[in-house]
């Protein structure tokens, strides 16, 4: 894995607006930034990423089956005990998981030991989709056409195919699906979006519902912002928040199957880590990792400190020799923590580089990569194009 | 041959640019439809010029519509939202358990060519509260009832019925705004609230 700079498409910023990626600057600061790009042989895709992720995902599995059953874990979780059933139920009832993304700490054979470290597991609500299946894919192609790099450039993206396979093989043809998302939040809207066109090409109906406009039907279904009912719902809004609303206890006979499912409750949570850790200790992609308030000892001297339902850097400390760096972020500060072993991200240049791995189902599909001068990989940081050498 | 690990379609998701819509349909596809108020208007006009369809065609496609509409017209609770939605009549249906529920008057039907030499369809129609004329379930509105014209092919795919709650249907809504209020991150401008 290296970074190479290959500079900027003269016609990216153009190309950019023309698609709709209205956001590729944030707050003033830069997001999609080409300038240089991520080169892997393919032998690291595969051996050192690919592979693993699936394993860490038969993995989760095995957690959930656990999980779901204990009654400690789920309190540890944070599962408000009234919905516990629905969790269960959806995992009994073998309800199909869509996508995820694991975030690694992993640098290629010079960094560690070499292996890819996962922090954590975005299994509910990841978002970044447009950026990695669609921009990162055109730009591409964009450098293969120019000549700036060889014929026979690969990339590690064969999500979009994916996910619209993934919907032909869950739904029957013509199923209506709804997308739900916070209509002003461009990013997760682009996510949503992006989802929507991929279960439109594996022939599905596709209809966005604002999450906060949802009604509940006097049959208890719920309905779109149009009185529609929704049979199948996907929703870029976290089953942590969702099982907190007003609506949470209509939802175990609202006849509604969700993407993702309740299930991927127990998974997303940072929870798991612990859980996972103890399951398969010494696992050469696991960090170790402990509920905050057991004993750390194993963890060593530099330790990160998560709160269980954190997303985007939110409410990380870290703690660790040279490397003391706490997010600003607090809004998740109220709920349990768990420690994990601190494992550097590696650098390049000034920037911190963390690399996630896209699942559609059970399979790993693509790869994003975003870096920060920050040691905590925030909602604003650069999202870089990656290349798997000819 | 070489495996190769990104996607081999170059579908270019444009952001914006209506991935969400009622139909999956591509907007070209379209199939010629007839519409009429009543049967009898239909069979006065069968095998005459250009018409295609016979007075059988309108006779069968007339009963079709009487099918669909028993299993699929809008129902409602209650009387003054039926007659909101549909600008006027409606008429009331029992229920074996007793309630009282409201269906539109069938204010005429299309037939047409299905796709794929699947033969002849139709479909009911309702008035809209807007005055126009709508297929159960406002897949498709018209803004006549007599004459030619040209529908969506999903304009005649089944639809849901009526008779238990099902995805699409359009359903009173009791309550609104219950989810969304919990969440924890995102929630300055732009920032996400997915991860």
């Amino acid at each position: 894995m290296q970074r190479i700079d290959l500079g900027a498409r003269p016609d990216w910023k153009e190309k950019a607006e023309a698609a709709g990626f209205t956001f590729h600057h944030m707050d003033g600061a830069q997001y999609w930034d080409e300038s240089s790009a991520y080169a892997f042989t393919l032998e690291q895709i595969e051996r050192d990423l690919e592979a693993p992720a699936e394993e860490l995902h038969a993995m989760c599995r095995e957690a959930v089956a656990k999980i779901v059953l204990c009654e400690d874990l789920l309190t540890r979780l944070c599962i408000p005990r009234a919905h516990w059933d629905l969790v269960e139920r959806s995992w009994a009832n073998a309800d199909p998981e869509l996508y995820g993304r694991m975030d690694f700490a992993y640098g290629g054979p010079n960094h560690g030991d070499g292996k890819a470290k996962l922090l954590e597991y975005n299994a509910d609500t990841p978002t970044t989709l447009y950026e990695t299946s669609g921009f990162q894919w055109h730009w591409l192609e964009d450098m293969i056409a120019a000549g700036r790099l060889p014929e026979g450039t690969d990339q590690f993206n064969g999500l979009h195919e994916a996910l619209a396979a993934r919907f032909a093989e869950l739904f029957p043809q013509g199923t209506d699906i709804h997308f739900a998302a916070f209509e002003d939040a461009v990013e997760d809207y682009a996510t949503a979006e992006t989802i929507g066109w991929a279960a439109r090409e594996g022939g599905m109906g596709a209809h966005f519902t604002d999450i906060r406009k949802i009604g509940v039907t006097e049959a208890g279904q719920f309905a779109d912002s149009d009185d529609r009912v929704i049979g199948t719902l996907f929703k870029l809004y976290p089953w942590e928040d969702m099982l907190r609303d007003d609506f949470a206890d209509a939802i175990q006979e609202a006849q509604c199957q969700f993407l993702e499912p309740a299930w991927k409750a127990v998974v997303s949570n940072k929870g798991i880590l612990p859980v996972l850790w103890e399951m398969f200790p010494d696992h050469p992609n696991l960090l170790p990792a402990v509920f905050a308030d057991q004993n750390a000892d194993a963890l060593g001297p530099n330790v990160v400190e998560k709160p269980i339902f954190s997303r985007e850097g939110a409410g990380v400390r870290i703690r660790a020799e040279g490397a003391n760096e706490a997010s600003s972020d607090t809004s998740y500060d109220a709920h349990p923590r768990i420690l994990q072993q601190y494992a550097p991200l590696p650098t390049f240049g000034d920037d911190n580089t963390v690399t996630g791995v896209w699942m559609v189902g059970s399979e790993a599909h693509g790869l994003g990569l975003r870096e920060d001068r920050s040691l905590i990989t925030q909602d604003t940081s650069r999202f870089r194009p990656h290349y798997i050498e000819a | 041959m070489t495996t190769r690990k990104r996607s081999r379609t170059a579908r270019v998701v444009l952001l914006g640019s209506a991935a969400f819509g009622l139909a999956a349909c591509q907007p070209e596809e379209r199939v010629e439809a007839e519409v009429f108020p009543t049967v009898e208007e239909c069979q006065a006009v069968a095998g005459l010029g250009d018409n295609d369809f016979t007075a059988e065609d309108c006779a069968q496609g007339f009963a079709e519509a009487e099918a669909v509409h028993r299993e699929s017209a809008p129902r409602y609770a209650d009387q003054d939202v039926c007659e909101e939605q549909h600008g006027g009549e409606c008429i009331v249906e029992q229920r074996t358990d007793g309630t009282s529920i409201f269906l539109p008057l069938l204010a005429g039907y299309m037939i047409g060519n299905m796709l794929g030499g699947r033969g002849m369809a139709a479909q009911p129609l309702y008035r809209t509260g807007a005055g126009n004329y709508s297929t159960p379930g406002g897949r498709t509105t018209l803004s006549g009832l007599r004459g030619s014209t040209q529908v969506r092919p999903a304009s005649f795919a089944a639809n849901p019925s009526t008779r238990t709650a099902a995805p699409l249907s359009r359903q009173a809504v009791q309550s609104r705004g219950g989810f969304g209020a919990s969440r924890t991150g995102g929630g300055f401008g732009s920032r996400s609230f997915g991860g």
